[in-house]
């Protein structure tokens, strides 16, 4: 395989998972039983608050009810007005005539065109970081920014603690400074799953606080921040950093990684002319160690939801949490969006330095092959 | 020094079959657990609420009197089917790649990265929770969740499947093997995943198995945690999560009491009191650490000389 090959790959899904991972949420949400607008909007709720909803939020096209009026089918609303019609995932109700195959398939048409509408009127806003209000549950009266904003320096800083864990262990093997004995430390720790660890964490906190120190009231997105907040925070991060094997994986995968370049005779040759090995080891392993890193990024986000919840800290995770439950799907997608931006960021970043490990490559002085001096008495 | 080379061919075959009777033992006592799983939880007993495994055999009973037995039975049932198919679907996956780099499909290959870039790419509890929130609230269900997870969990066993197939020299493995007269079955099917690729096969189908329990538990005992629905299955049916919440809250007043009023006053309030519920998180952990041990078990049975 060509060496451009994975880059491409990566940059490719870069820049597909933003759209990607909420156009199949919209897929999936249309596919469901009942219309957004009517979730939202329940029959028997007013309908100029429904309409004003399909409205602001894009959930109707201009163009499906003439579609739909085409084949005789009765327009959305009135489909929505019908929670019968709703709960047998029809998708189009018709009140007098048979519901015929034709009809049908204009319907699903009509159904993905709004679809789309929606996905592409959204994914417009959202690159504006305008993302409405949550409309449903918890999360009704409050903009979904704002809680994105509330919650996002809180998540940032658990991920921060717990990468600053990984990544000094990274570096201390990598640099020989972390003894080889520590690992069967690390890798006992690391056998505990994150939700054990944080209610560990739970725990202690509990017990040496006094009391029930998370026994609060959060008001949405306004509140101060706890007293007990930065403690939940900082231990969180470490408990994230150790389970699962988090900072044990990166440790013994930067020291397996090491130990086997240090074996290579350029290395060898390098110590000779009196070069450091770790700066000729580390431009052939970078891409090799971003890519760990990325994997463990990715572990530490998942963890941060479970972290988060335990802890009760106010951070994406738990945003995403209280909004599955709520079948907030504004909310749900704007998070979901927020997770595929990070993730579409590491695979740049990995993308980018492998490209560039290839650059630096190509550009060393070209070293020609001695031909022995056998094979060119043989060849003569 | 010579090595008897039949002697640690013996010793190697010995471990391996101990591992897998212990495996396959536990994975029995798992299937019968889950099979006499009542579909109900009987009527709370005021007379043996809290009480202890002495007193109400095996486990002791929960706060409501109710024997912890159905919790494990109702646990078992809630995470076999969906744990072993998300085992059953990443050993698909992986093998599958490993066999695809064995025939040498260039293009293949190139698409089987597109899937694992972007499956990979995705932190696994965010596409979970996305995956509960579109299950309708009536459906609810651990299988979704687990087929998510296998998915998400599919591309690093692929990988890994794909490395252990090149190792082995890809598609000239097989071109060597056809030159010695074998049919492509037999390459495809014994030589290359029976021999080579199965530990890397049962050890990721293990590995997943093993996620997908400690998921429901997760998602059980957070939903426990903060008093709302369970996204793994019906309010009815309990997890191995709920006698870990029972247990929890009981370890966490032991642990208070030990650093205000000392160890006496603790082993009275936290274990010895009729509200002590330890057995309880002691159930919970031996059932997590039962399923982790048979995960390790067919591992190690299954792994290479």
């Amino acid at each position: 395989m060509a060496w451009w090959i994975r880059p491409l790959v990566r940059l490719l899904a870069a820049l597909s998972l933003p759209i990607l991972v909420p156009a199949i949420i919209t897929l999936v949400v249309w596919m469901l039983p009942g219309t957004l607008a009517s979730t939202i909007c329940p029959p028997g709720c007013a309908r100029e608050a429904r309409e004003t909803t399909v409205q602001e939020y894009h959930l109707q096209s201009p163009w499906s009810d003439d579609i739909r009026a085409s084949v005789g089918l009765a327009p959305l609303t009135v489909v929505e007005d019908n929670p019968e019609a709703q709960e047998e995932g029809e998708p189009a109700y018709v009140p007098e005539d048979d519901y015929t195959t034709g009809q049908s398939v204009v319907a699903t048409a009509s159904a993905t065109l709004d679809a789309g509408y929606f996905l592409v009127n959204w994914l417009r806003r959202a690159v504006v970081l305008d993302f409405g209000r949550g409309k449903v549950g918890t999360y009704t009266a409050f903009e979904i920014s704002d809680l994105i904003w509330s919650a996002l320096p809180n998540t940032m800083l658990l991920i921060g603690t717990a990468l600053t864990l990984v990544m000094g262990g990274m570096v201390l093997a990598a640099t020989g400074v972390l003894p080889k004995r520590v690992d069967n430390i690390l890798q006992g720790v690391g056998v505990i799953p994150a939700v054990f660890m944080a209610l560990f964490v739970y725990a202690i906190l509990q017990i040496f606080m006094g009391g029930d120190p998370f026994a609060f009231d959060v008001d949405l997105g306004t509140s101060e921040p706890l007293a007990i907040q930065p403690l939940a925070i900082l231990f969180g991060g470490l408990a994230l950093g150790l389970a699962d094997g988090a900072a044990s994986g990166a440790v013994i995968g930067t020291r397996n990684l090491f130990e086997s370049e240090v074996k290579q005779r350029y290395i060898g040759i390098a110590v000779l002319r009196g070069e450091s090995v770790l700066g000729n080891a580390l431009p052939n392993l970078l891409p090799a160690l971003v890519g760990q890193l990325r994997g463990r990024v990715l572990h530490l986000v998942s963890g941060t939801v479970i972290v988060e919840l335990v802890l009760q800290i106010n951070g994406l995770g738990d945003l995403l949490w209280n909004s599955t439950l709520d079948k907030a799907t504004f909310v749900i997608l704007a998070a979901a969006w927020g997770f595929s931006l990070i993730s579409a960021l590491l695979l740049l970043i990995q993308a980018l330095s492998e490209v560039g490990v290839a650059i630096l490559v190509r550009r060393a002085p070209h070293v020609p092959v001695a031909v022995p001096a056998t094979a060119a008495v043989e060849g003569a | 020094m010579s090595v008897d080379v039949q002697k640690v061919r013996r010793t190697g075959s010995a471990w391996n079959t101990a591992w897998l009777i212990i495996g396959l033992l536990l994975l029995a006592a798992f299937v019968a657990a889950a099979v006499s799983a009542p579909e109900r939880l009987p009527s709370p007993d005021m007379d043996h609420l809290f009480a202890k495994p002495w007193e109400v055999p095996p486990f002791g009973a929960d706060t409501k009197g109710i024997s912890l037995v159905h919790y494990v039975l109702q646990g078992a049932g809630i995470v076999l089917g969906p744990s072993a198919l998300a085992g059953v679907m990443v050993m698909i996956f992986s093998a599958f790649a490993g066999l695809a780099r064995c025939a040498g499909v260039t293009w293949l290959d190139t698409v089987l990265q597109v899937f694992s870039e972007i499956a990979g790419a995705l932190p696994r509890m965010v596409v979970v929770l996305v995956v509960a929130f579109v299950v309708p609230k009536e459906y609810v269900s651990l299988y979704p969740l687990a087929i998510a997870w296998a998915i998400l969990a599919a591309p690093g066993a692929m990988d890994e499947a794909a490395a252990a197939a090149g190792r082995l020299g890809g598609a000239r493995f097989v071109e060597a093997l056809r030159a010695h007269g074998f049919s492509l079955t037999r390459i495809y099917l014994y030589h290359i995943t029976w021999l080579n690729l199965r530990s890397v096969l049962v050890r990721q189908g293990a590995e997943v198995l093993m996620q997908v329990v400690f998921l429901e538990i997760a998602l059980s005992y957070l939903a426990d945690f903060k008093r709302q629905p369970a996204l793994t299955r019906p309010e009815l049916i309990k997890s191995w999560a709920s006698p870990l919440y029972d247990g929890f809250q009981s370890a966490v007043l032991f642990g208070e009491t030990l650093f205000k009023e000392g160890f006496g006053k603790a082993w009275e309030v936290g274990v010895t009191s009729d509200m002590a519920m330890l057995h309880a998180l002691v159930l919970g952990l031996v059932l997590v650490a039962l399923v982790a041990l048979m995960a390790q078990a067919f591992r190690l049975a299954a792994r290479q000389r």
